[in-house]
């Protein structure tokens, strides 16, 4: 009895002339060749990126230095999501209390955590917390962040009446 | 919502870069898989599970993954141009006794990985007695000898 197998059915592969029944695609299987070794140049973009620090978590660009007035705040440029960070304060006026406020908008994407020396908010009104901290001319004083937020936010820090302003953007 | 955006994210990341590396086994593992796919595990756990060990955490998880998997091999079934792109096609390397020396370059596989599969499988000696070749979609090679392999030749 014959059988009734339909040859070369759509779901069926086809015979090439060598006899070997394949679908092998070759055209598409050569695209995607090309495209894998594009795929192992990005790879090799993504590392000297992030080796950069264009992914945050260290390297040259992931930092940014602002200033305002005396002090040098040198601050997170590129920074990840939940993760923990610093913003350094270093100090050139004159040794006593110094009075940093903090952007609220900055805050909807990270919190402080704390600091070295201990930071005490002095107030905190609409336009954010105001910080106190005790430090002598050419200290640096640390402030603890952690991310909360993936974004871009801006960096608004007013230290003893003097304004700073820088971006941040916050990887996922 | 974050957990299964997190999960798709993570499944789509490494489905992508495990198709991009060309990698053509995770099957047979070399020492250089296992370490990879043992960092890779690693990683892998902390992006998708983030401070949330909760039980409630690793099931929406778990189920996340498991229906993505569903949906796929129906997007796969219903559309074979998905089934190329997600899990490749079959390559012929060696078609009829002759070697497509342009097929084993692209897919950085040499004659000594045919000859393992030809006598794994099928116990032959030589090339020559190797009708076809093919890599599978699942990247190990199969190999289908000549009806009447060559006798090896006098000593």
């Amino acid at each position: 009895m014959q059988t009734s197998v339909a040859r070369n059915t759509p779901s069926e592969p086809p015979v090439r002339p060598d006899g070997l029944q394949i679908r092998e695609a070759r055209r598409f299987q050569s695209v995607f060749w090309t495209v894998e070794r594009i795929a192992w140049g990005a790879f090799a973009l993504i590392i000297v990126a992030a080796l950069a620090g264009f992914t945050g978590g260290g390297g040259p660009f992931s930092r940014q230095t602002l200033h305002a007035g005396a002090t040098e705040i040198n601050a997170p440029r590129i920074a990840r999501r939940n993760a923990d960070d610093t913003l350094r304060l270093r100090f050139g006026a004159e040794e006593g209390r110094h009075r940093v406020a903090i952007g609220a908008d900055m805050l909807e994407y990270l919190r402080i955590e704390g600091g070295v020396p201990d930071v005490h908010i002095r107030m905190i009104d609409s336009a954010g917390p105001t910080l106190e901290i005790d430090a002598r001319a050419g200290a640096v004083a640390h402030l603890h962040l952690r991310t909360i937020r993936a974004g871009v936010t801006r960096i608004a820090l007013v230290v003893d009446g003097e304004p700073a302003k820088g971006l941040l953007l916050i990887l996922p | 919502m974050d957990t299964v955006i997190r999960g798709l994210s993570i499944y789509f990341i490494l489905l992508a870069a495990t198709r991009l590396s060309g990698r053509r086994t995770l099957a047979q593992t070399t020492p250089f898989d296992l370490v990879l796919i043992l960092i890779i595990a690693e990683t892998t756990q902390q992006a998708l599970l983030g401070d949330d060990f909760s039980i409630t955490n690793a099931v929406v998880l778990i189920v996340t993954l498991f229906a993505t998997d569903v949906a796929l091999s129906f997007v796969k079934q219903k559309a074979p141009v998905a089934a190329l792109v997600f899990d490749g096609a079959p390559t012929v390397l060696i078609a009829d006794g002759s070697i497509d020396s342009v097929a084993l370059k692209r897919a950085r596989i040499d004659l000594d990985e045919i000859l393992e599969s030809a006598r794994k499988i099928h116990g032959l000696e030589r090339l020559d007695q190797i009708q076809h070749a093919v890599m599978e979609t699942g990247g190990e090679i199969s190999i289908v000898p000549k009806k009447h392999p060559i006798e090896s030749p006098p000593a």
